[in-house]
């Protein structure tokens, strides 16, 4: 239903490099040099189908934190071909993209003639992905991160199957570092402020996200609690008053880019039920680039750190 | 004379038809977001072609099934129509309109949600044939009267909404990758077919046109008039419902392949009855094999069209079959 399809805003790739600078000695250490053997062993996806002597020479990531993972993990020459949800970093970003992995057609993949597919549980339909390894190509299909634990385990499996274990045990206890670091390390309780995550592309798509989302763990690791997951939203709903007055939200997140199309706050005030929310009331409105908040990739710690220290601009953190 | 002329005239008409679906065939096989040439294609199909090669993978995992796909769904959609059409005694009927794709959908919902793909396949076919057998009935109660027919459509056509809407509202429920999306149960789509849905899918086609070309003789003698075929002891009241049934058996099996497409079974027989006259036994291979032809070849469109995207292949099938229907139906009016 969404597509998190984005133009990276100027403004967060300066706030990526003020942090990757910050970060560089420890991304330094992970990296390894055993990124170069091609045929792996075999790896068991989610979906409990074995793939067995993957051939890693030609790779196709079917979302953006996949993407990102593999790069992070030094296979990011062997990328032929990426989803549109990528949006870092720049040298997979200009490769050539399959569509949306959530609207997977075979031939968009095989076309690019890659050894290996890598995707999650939200890649969709299954007949494609049935379809592609018909045609002789493994398809992975790895667990969507929707926290960070998940998140720390698949980059422990994209490690196994790229032949990085090292690289890949690196980044975990680097990223479980940033994590801690960034977040406020407070556990989200009754006191804490409630965040909504209302993902909007314009005034005729405004979805509220819940458990099961990857902003769950982002907003929790700022401290939070997030409106949507405690109102008991699954997965995603499309906002309506009633269900967003219910969440009161003292803080509302939206997109960056969805924001604009909705003409800046003002515009996001006017939609039904928002300025009834205590978010509105105090216009409380935060935006970030979707491909930066969306993706629990290599680069979530910057998200959570922003989320922590706006929180704290609004005086809602200690 | 006469007569052979037009056998030989018949006859051509079928090798001409052939030739049609060999070329359109060899275009479905080599026309995609991949290129692969005829010649690829040509060595593929005598087996010179490795499968290490991506052309002989992607023929293997995605074009030769879904090519086909296209021509079971097809000849599938098109013989239901022609003998619809010639039941109703009226051409602007097919196995969409009076809602057997949508039973059908049902059953391809419901086969999604319980697993593998002759499940599907399995609940389409019982579905479309549970539809079929019931208009059937309905036909001998409400065909005989005036304005029979169209009241008849006109429950097909409600209930068909109705099925359509009960499907919807069963995906968004279940919102699983595994389902396919809305779109497929009402606009179609050859994008996912694979070879185990195809085998079982082909030969279920299959049967049912040659049990509807056996009941041909009979339904011919329908379409004069109920009285003259009692006479000639056909028993219109068990010939329908069968027939009508085998109908939702084709049906159901295009559905479960290849989604809800609309106008192919409109279009084809009403095209072709012109041509090769009402028989059934001619009208049936040869809507078969225009079916096959049309559906090829809106395929090759919904996929290279917008590629590597895709347009559901019923919307294109509306889009042209719109005006044609009305171009046909004007034309048939006016002799």
């Amino acid at each position: 239903m969404s597509c998190f399809v984005n133009r990276t805003a100027l403004l967060s790739r300066a706030a990526c490099l003020a942090l990757s600078v910050a970060m560089v000695s420890a991304a330094c250490t992970g990296q390894s040099d055993d990124a170069a053997a091609a045929q792996i062993g075999s790896f068991t996806g989610v979906d409990g189908v074995v793939s067995d002597t993957m051939d890693t020479s030609r790779i196709v990531t079917l979302s953006g934190d996949l993407t990102e993972f593999v790069f992070e993990l030094g296979a990011g020459d062997s990328v032929v071909a990426t989803d549109l949800t990528t949006v870092y970093p720049d040298a997979a970003v200009t490769l050539p993209k399959i569509g949306i992995g959530r609207f997977l057609t075979a031939e968009s993949v095989l076309k690019h003639d890659p050894s290996l597919v890598i995707g999650d549980t939200q890649t969709s339909p299954l007949s494609a992905i049935d379809q592609i390894r018909a045609a002789g190509v493994p398809v992975v299909i790895l667990d969507v991160s929707t926290s960070f634990d998940i998140m720390y385990s698949k980059v422990t499996d994209l490690g196994a199957i790229l032949g990085t274990e090292e690289a890949a045990a690196s980044l975990v206890s680097r990223l479980q570092n940033d994590v801690e670091a960034a977040g406020t390390g407070r556990k989200p309780d009754a006191l804490s402020p409630k965040i909504a995550y209302v993902y909007t592309r314009g005034p005729d798509v405004m979805l509220l996200f819940g458990n099961g989302m990857v902003t769950r763990p982002v907003i929790e690791a700022a401290g939070a609690v997030d409106a949507g997951s405690s109102a008991g939203v699954d997965g995603s709903i499309t906002v309506t008053p009633e269900a967003l007055i219910a969440a009161a939200p003292d803080v509302i997140v939206v997109p960056s880019d969805g924001l604009e199309a909705l003409g800046g706050v003002e515009g996001l005030l006017t939609m039904p039920g928002i300025s009834e929310t205590p978010a509105g009331v105090n216009r409380r409105i935060l935006a970030y680039p979707e491909g930066d908040f969306l993706t629990l990739g290599p680069r979530i710690a910057l998200s959570v750190a922003a989320l922590s220290a706006d929180l704290a601009n609004l005086g809602l953190t200690p | 004379m006469n007569e052979e002329n037009s056998r030989t005239r018949t006859a051509l008409l079928f090798v001409a038809g052939t030739g049609l679906l060999i070329l359109a065939l060899a275009g479905s096989l080599a026309l995609g977001a991949v290129r692969i040439s005829f010649m690829d294609v040509i060595a593929w199909t005598f087996g010179s072609l490795s499968d290490d090669d991506l052309a002989g993978r992607v023929l293997k995992g995605v074009r030769v099934p879904r090519s086909l796909g296209a021509v079971a769904v097809g000849a599938g959609l098109g013989v239901a129509g022609a003998v619809l059409q010639g039941i109703h005694r009226t051409p602007v009927v097919d196995g969409h309109l009076v809602g057997f794709s949508a039973a059908s959908g049902v059953g391809v919902a419901i086969g999604y949600a319980l697993g593998p793909s002759d499940v599907r396949v399995v609940a389409a076919v019982t579905l479309g044939a549970g539809a079929g057998a019931v208009y059937g009935l309905l036909s001998r109660r409400f065909g005989q009267t005036s304005g029979g027919p169209i009241v008849l459509v006109l429950i097909g056509i409600a209930a068909g909404l109705a099925m359509t809407a009960w499907t919807g509202l069963f995906v968004l429920a279940i919102d699983s990758p595994a389902v396919p999306t809305l779109s497929f149960f009402i606009f179609g789509s050859l994008s996912g077919a694979q070879m185990a849905t195809v085998a079982i899918v082909g030969p279920l086609v299959a049967i049912a046109a040659v049990g509807l070309w056996w009941m041909g003789p009979g339904l011919d003698l329908l379409s004069i008039g109920e009285q003259e075929s009692v006479h000639l002891g056909f028993d219109a009241n068990r010939l329908v419902p069968t027939a009508l049934a085998a109908i939702g058996v084709g049906v159901g099996a295009s559905v479960a392949l290849g989604g809800v497409i609309g106008f192919i079974g409109l279009i084809v027989p009403l095209a072709l009855r012109p041509i090769f006259g009402p028989s059934l036994r001619l009208l049936i291979p040869a809507s078969a094999l225009g079916g096959a032809v049309v559906t090829l070849v809106v395929d090759v469109g919904a996929r290279t069209l917008a590629s590597p995207n895709e347009i559901p292949i019923g919307l294109l099938t509306a889009a042209i079959g719109g005006p044609v229907l009305v171009w046909l139906v004007r034309k048939e009016t006016a002799q």
